[in-house]
């Protein structure tokens, strides 16, 4: 009785001991890697609706990398921009602004197709894009006309070449 | 045990609070229900595509405290840990013994499904809170006050989201397996269904008056039914992030709510459960299903609910595994929770709508508290059984505590962790 009454304290023991160093160090090494080890290019995968091209957009008067938001924070009045920064949610649930998402030449065919025939059916798009810097305050909204939302800290990239699938 | 029960309850608060602001921005759907918060605080037009009360929780919450990533994710975490209590009133009331509410709450505790939901602005965390109280009111015989008290339910959840009158079902199926059904049973019963359709209705009305719409009971009638036609026509199952409900068993698609990547490091938050309960717990439910086919709904009705013996079998003693046995005691109970199981399992069974994993979270919510129930009735006849079993749940929660919390891990340490392709 005694006996199986101390195994039962050692299986519990080893239980919240073994559970006590998984925490501990259980996670790999989490120093970050060297700045030279940052990856360059990225891969981002999200979905659109030809809606979004109207309806996502970003306010702010920050400039990274040449790319800017299509709204003035001052103005409030949209900017002429080749391609501006939009906000996406990538399929990993990241907040990013993009720039150059319908101005790729597959994804600018597909909704100009989509258009033409009315559609509204939602395409999966995977980019390739590269970082451009981190926009510590950006407005922004999901529906053309709905009140802005303020962001902080969102990574911006710029689009590479996107596959629409 | 009752330590090992402690330090799991103790983990799983721990992982909801752990940097629990974070991130400041948006995570998985919360741009949804948090921007349209705060249309409600301003007045402006709801165009989410569900009834208003899950956002109405977070504009209240915006109000009082502010308009940032903890305001936004407060309901949640309270609502979680209203789940863990409840959830634990509801075993120790359905299983008739406090050590099924003492496994209840610390499973329902260390489960990162619960967590996840307990860290994120979303409403189907609300919806397991419905499921967890539906269940504790099966627990009481039906009276007038359990009837008003399932009706207002019923309303609050199908106010969230409509898949929430699925906690109709436990209701009626804990009134059915109660006492045989008299007209006065049956009046009383019916006294839910208008308590329900106000609730509904008023605060539908209520969500289109603060948003400055139209807001007569034909106005609300008719986004009703928009709301419902809108939602019979998702059913392409194109967004990559859907899920068949057969592949929550496994499951084949986990969500990741929020993930983030800074020089090799990585903190993400996912809504995979503790592996131990959730495989268990699939495979309990399973097995139960086939047993109750097997010996049949009146053998399980007709034992003495709560006695904790099982009749006679064969004059062999059980096994503590044996699943015969466990039904024939706990009939009743493991019926009701079944019918919680699967009423909110139904819609996504039933129709083609586009389904996600976390509409499993009510149906999973039961599920704990069932497996709750059993690891209680198995400790009573192997108290070492119920030992591992907890010691390996709470190896698995310390393991996948990282991404549960949004703790820093490597990428060779989450692969570990997400070891299937599709995770």
């Amino acid at each position: 009785m005694a006996r199986a009454f101390s195994r039962d304290w050692a299986i519990g023991g080893a239980g919240l001991v073994g559970a006590l160093l998984l925490l501990l160090f259980g996670r790999g090494s989490t120093r970050p890697l060297a700045e030279g080890a940052k990856r360059d290019r990225m891969n981002i995968v999200i979905t659109v609706v030809p809606a979004d091209a109207d309806n996502l957009a970003c306010r702010g008067s920050f400039r990274l990398e040449g790319t800017r938001c299509r709204f003035d924070t001052d103005t409030d009045r949209p900017v002429q921009i080749a391609a501006p920064l939009r906000p996406f949610m990538t399929l990993t649930r990241e907040l990013r602004l993009l720039s150059g998402v319908f101005e790729d030449p597959s994804v600018a065919a597909w909704l100009a197709r989509s258009r033409a025939a009315g559609s509204q059916e939602r395409a999966t798009l995977d980019c390739d894009v590269v970082p451009v810097g981190v926009a510590s305050t950006a407005e922004i909204r999901w529906v053309a006309g709905a009140a802005w939302s303020p962001e902080h800290d969102i990574s911006a990239a710029r689009v590479v070449s996107c596959q629409v699938r | 045990m009752a330590l090992l029960l402690l330090a799991l309850v103790a983990l799983g608060l721990w992982m909801r609070l752990n940097a629990f602001g974070y991130p400041q921005s948006f995570q998985f759907d919360e741009h949804h229900f948090v921007e349209n918060a705060r249309n409600y605080l301003n007045h402006r037009a709801d165009w989410n595509d569900h009834p208003p009360l899950g956002k109405l929780i977070l504009a209240i919450s915006i109000r009082l405290g502010g308009d940032n990533s903890v305001v936004w994710r407060l309901p949640s975490l309270l609502f979680g840990l209203v789940t863990i209590v409840v959830g634990a009133f509801a075993a120790a009331r359905l299983f008739r013994g406090r050590a099924a509410g003492l496994f209840a709450a610390a499973f329902l505790s260390a489960d990162g499904f619960m967590v996840a939901y307990s860290r994120a602005a979303l409403l189907d965390g609300f919806l397991a809170t419905g499921a967890a109280l539906a269940l504790l009111l099966c627990s009481f015989e039906l009276s007038l006050v359990t009837a008003v008290a399932g009706g207002v339910l019923l309303g609050l959840a199908a106010s969230i989201k409509f898949s929430g009158v699925a906690v109709a079902l436990p209701l009626l199926a804990a009134w059915s397996v109660q006492q045989r059904w008299t007209r006065r049973r049956g009046v009383l019963a019916a006294c839910a269904i208008p308590v329900a359709a106000l609730t509904v209705a008023g605060l539908y009305q209520y969500g289109l008056a603060v948003a400055n719409q139209p807001h007569s009971l034909i106005d609300v009638a008719n986004d009703i039914r928009r709301l419902v036609s809108h939602h019979a026509e998702l059913t392409d199952m194109k967004n990559p992030a859907t899920s068949g409900w057969v592949t929550w068993a496994l499951p084949l698609r986990p969500l990741r709510l929020g993930t983030s990547e800074k020089a090799g490091v990585i903190r993400m938050l996912s809504s995979l459960g503790n592996l131990a309960i959730w495989w268990t717990a699939v495979l309990l439910a399973l097995a139960t299903l086939a047993s109750v086919a097997s010996i049949g709904t009146r053998a399980m009705l007709a034992a003495p609910s709560g006695s904790g013996r099982a009749p006679a079998h064969g004059g062999r003693a059980a096994s503590w595994w044996a699943l015969e046995p466990f039904l024939l005691s706990r009939g009743r109970a493991v019926l009701v929770i079944l019918a919680c199981v699967v009423g909110f399992l139904a819609p996504w069974v039933l129709t083609h709508r586009d389904s996600y994993l976390y509409h499993f979270l009510p149906s999973y919510t039961a599920l704990v508290i069932l497996l709750a129930g059993f690891v209680a009735w198995v400790q009573a006849r192997s108290a070492r059984a119920a030992l591992v079993f907890t010691v390996v749940v709470l190896l698995v929660a310390a393991y996948y505590a990282p991404i549960w919390s949004y703790l820093p891990l490597t990428a060779p340490a989450l692969r570990a962790r997400l070891f299937l392709p599709s995770w």
